[in-house]
């Protein structure tokens, strides 16, 4: 049976899961009272090492649960705790590999691996182990449209107890669930799918039921120019897991408008926004800006990296400094900008980001928090195209959406990285689809 | 060394037993320490970087050299003016800046620094991880203490990766650029090393409780998928570079 748990960003949906698998409060601290049963063994007495062929979990973050220094040795490692023998470890070992396509990956450092694809090594440690409950926390997120169809035909298939917490992708999966709960207020409430919808109050498919989901403004220029284009480009990795090559024939980025990257993972989705940003360069093409006169000249790295900003998936990357408001001021400073001038720009956008506290530490937010945070930086910088680089995990749909509108009120070009036709479709006013390398750009009405 | 870890390969190098590499890298080691002759080191070192060309092909037998370079620089500088004996080379206003005795000691540190960087470059190029593991239970290591290298192995380019991804992200906020050097770029290194902290102190704790998941600290006895072949190749090997090792110790008693 599948049961969903749902809930908004930072609910307590991981701290549920970790719980039921034995690991918090050992791991974090804290009180807990009451008790979880798993048959008659209350999980709560129980060691997390001795529930390892009962329970299993796919963490939210692959990073944080990631050991081993090959993605072979990541599926052996459980199983050799089971005490299993050689020839039974190796006929799950090979039929996991087989099952999530990771043949090629098998001797590769998971460290170097994409998000989809770390995300692909534990469903197979899972698999493999095959506990009788399986939670999966935010585990469809990061995965491309393939991947998810297959991981939730699996789950199902597998007639275990399936326990998905989640804050978005319901229609991946609604009609398999069996019992519906969403976590509201600190509190867990079972109901029907309706009620739990209604509480959850963010969702994309769902919108009908809440009226006030932000949509996109429109972008002030009739017929824009580009301002960053692409011609005949072609990029291989000098030391690359593989011999993957991507290839763009042509790309034009417009002025003030929406263009969407969507493709499977290691389709070449993030290679291209690198180059457009001056942190890789091509083998072969132009990328250049065809306002300046100097046609298919390709542009200067530092030029690309001062004309691109980026939202990294994870916040954590660009925040160092000790409060919000020095975080905001920081890049102002660095531009020169006079520091009574600075700091007034900075409590402005940190309003209009919802920091309500300009004094918070930044690395001890919420995640949530820590995403409206980077995106603030972003923001301030100014730049004239900004890339969100699967910029809505972690974070509700309808916080992603006022923040895009944001950049876009400012005219800046965006460019959103997605594994989710369907988002890129509603909010974006051009398609560059990838497959195997290849970035083909697709118009939608 | 090991951030530039293994890369699949058909040469000899990767085809000998990781157990007799091993071995050899111990005895090289070794080796370098001896009160050698500066031609018999820089010997050994000249033909250690040449087995990283089969090892690691000619685009990357020669990048070690490029890491080591700041610290070759600081032994160049610095060793020198300690030793004043000897021929006197090179003064300034009366002082003595190289005398023959520095030059031939700067010349074996250098000799030792780099190929003793060198045979770990190859040993790891040429050997998987895992590999390199049963070797060292093979050795008698323990499995806790396997783990804890192997965990090692792991987080080392983790660290890496994220220090690449991190100062990435820097260069996009204005904060750290390529083309720093000196003062400017240790301030600009500044948010880049704390980020990368922050980041990796946040790991610690959840390590532990995926290890505890993955079901490390159970009282049955764990099994053990991974094995090294052994037989006559594992013999002809060993034997093999035990004479690689007799070779290598030989002039000392020629001395």
């Amino acid at each position: 049976m599948v049961h969903a748990v749902y809930g908004r960003p930072e609910a307590g949906k991981t701290t549920l899961g970790r719980i039921i698998a034995g690991l918090v409060p050992a791991f974090t601290g804290g009180t807990i009272t009451g008790e979880i049963l798993f048959g008659k063994e209350d999980v709560l007495k129980t060691k997390g090492y001795d529930l390892l062929e009962h329970i299993g979990m796919v963490f939210q973050d692959p990073d944080e649960q990631i050991l081993m220094p090959l993605v072979e040795d990541e599926i052996v490692f459980p199983l050799e705790s089971l005490g299993m023998n050689r020839p039974q470890i190796h006929e799950k070992l090979e039929e996991e590999i087989d099952f999530w396509d990771l043949d090629e990956l098998r001797n590769v450092n998971p460290g170097n691996l994409s998000g989809g694809e770390k995300k692909r090594v534990l469903l197979a440690v899972l698999c493999a182990i095959n506990p009788s409950v399986w939670i999966l926390d935010e585990t469809f997120e990061e995965l491309d449209e393939q991947w998810r169809e297959t991981l939730i035909q699996r789950a199902v298939a597998s007639g275990k107890t399936i326990i998905i917490l989640a804050s978005k992708h319901i229609e991946l999966f609604d009609i398999y669930i069996a019992t519906w709960s969403v976590i509201h207020d600190n509190q867990i409430f079972q109901g029907s799918k309706d009620q739990v919808l209604q509480l959850l109050g963010d969702n994309w498919e769902y919108k009908k039921l809440h009226p006030s989901m932000p949509y996109i403004s429109h972008s002030v220029f009739e017929n824009p120019e580009p301002i960053l284009s692409v011609r005949n480009l072609s990029y291989t990795y000098p030391q690359g897991n593989s011999d993957f090559t991507l290839f763009v024939d042509k790309l034009d980025i417009y002025r003030g408008k929406i263009t969407a990257f969507y493709g499977p993972n290691g389709s070449g989705k993030s290679t291209l926004s690198k180059l457009l940003c001056g942190l890789l360069t091509p083998d072969h093409g132009e990328i250049f800006f065809p306002d300046n006169g100097e046609k298919h000249k390709h542009a200067a790295v530092g030029a690309l990296q001062k004309f691109t900003g980026y939202l990294f998936q994870n916040p954590d990357y660009q925040i160092f400094l000790p409060s919000v408001k020095d975080e905001l001021m920081y890049s102002l400073l660095q531009a020169g900008v006079d520091k009574d001038d600075a700091y007034r720009q900075a409590i402005s956008c940190a309003e209009l980001f919802g920091l309500q506290n300009p004094n918070e530490i930044p690395s001890i937010m919420s995640y949530g928090s820590r995403k409206r945070l980077q995106a603030a930086v972003c923001y301030l910088l100014d730049r004239s195209c900004c890339i969100f680089d699967e910029a809505d995990s972690g974070i509700l749909m309808s916080e992603y959406i006022r923040i895009v509108d944001l950049f876009v009120k400012r005219e800046a070009s965006l460019i959103l990285i997605t594994h989710d036709l369907r988002l890129a479709k509603k909010l974006a006013d051009t398609v560059v689809v990838f497959q195997d390398g290849r970035a083909q750009e697709g118009y939608y009405d | 060394m090991i951030e530039s870890s293994y890369h699949p390969g058909n040469s000899f190098v990767h085809r000998f037993d990781p157990r007799a590499k091993l071995f050899l890298l111990i005895a090289y080691t070794a080796a370098m320490f001896l009160p050698y002759q500066i031609e018999i080191l820089a010997s050994y070192t000249v033909v250690m970087i040449l087995l990283a060309l089969p090892a690691a092909g000619l685009r990357s037998a020669f990048s070690p050299l490029k890491v080591l370079l700041p610290i070759m620089l600081l032994i160049i500088i610095l060793t020198p003016p300690f030793y004043k004996e000897g021929e006197v080379l090179v003064t300034y206003n009366n002082w003595i800046l190289l005398t023959d005795t520095g030059l031939i000691r700067t010349c074996v540190l250098l000799s030792r620094f780099i190929g003793i960087t060198y045979v770990f470059f190859i040993f790891f190029r040429s050997t998987p991880l895992n590999q390199v593991i049963l070797t060292l239970r093979w050795y008698g290591l323990s499995m806790n203490a396997a783990l804890i290298i192997s965990m090692t192995f792991r987080f080392i380019p983790y660290i890496t990766a994220t220090y690449h991804r991190v100062s990435e992200a820097h260069k996009l906020r204005g904060s750290f650029q390529s083309g720093m050097w000196g003062w400017s770029r240790i301030k600009g290194l500044v948010p880049v090393l704390t980020s990368v902290l922050i980041q990796t102190m946040k790991s610690i704790p959840v390590m532990s409780m995926s290890l505890e998941h993955r079901g490390f600290g159970r009282a049955s006895r764990r099994t053990s998928y991974q094995r090294l072949s052994g037989g006559r190749k594992l013999f002809t090997h060993l034997t093999f570079s035990v004479i690689i090792a007799l070779i290598l110790i030989i002039p000392i008693f020629l001395v």
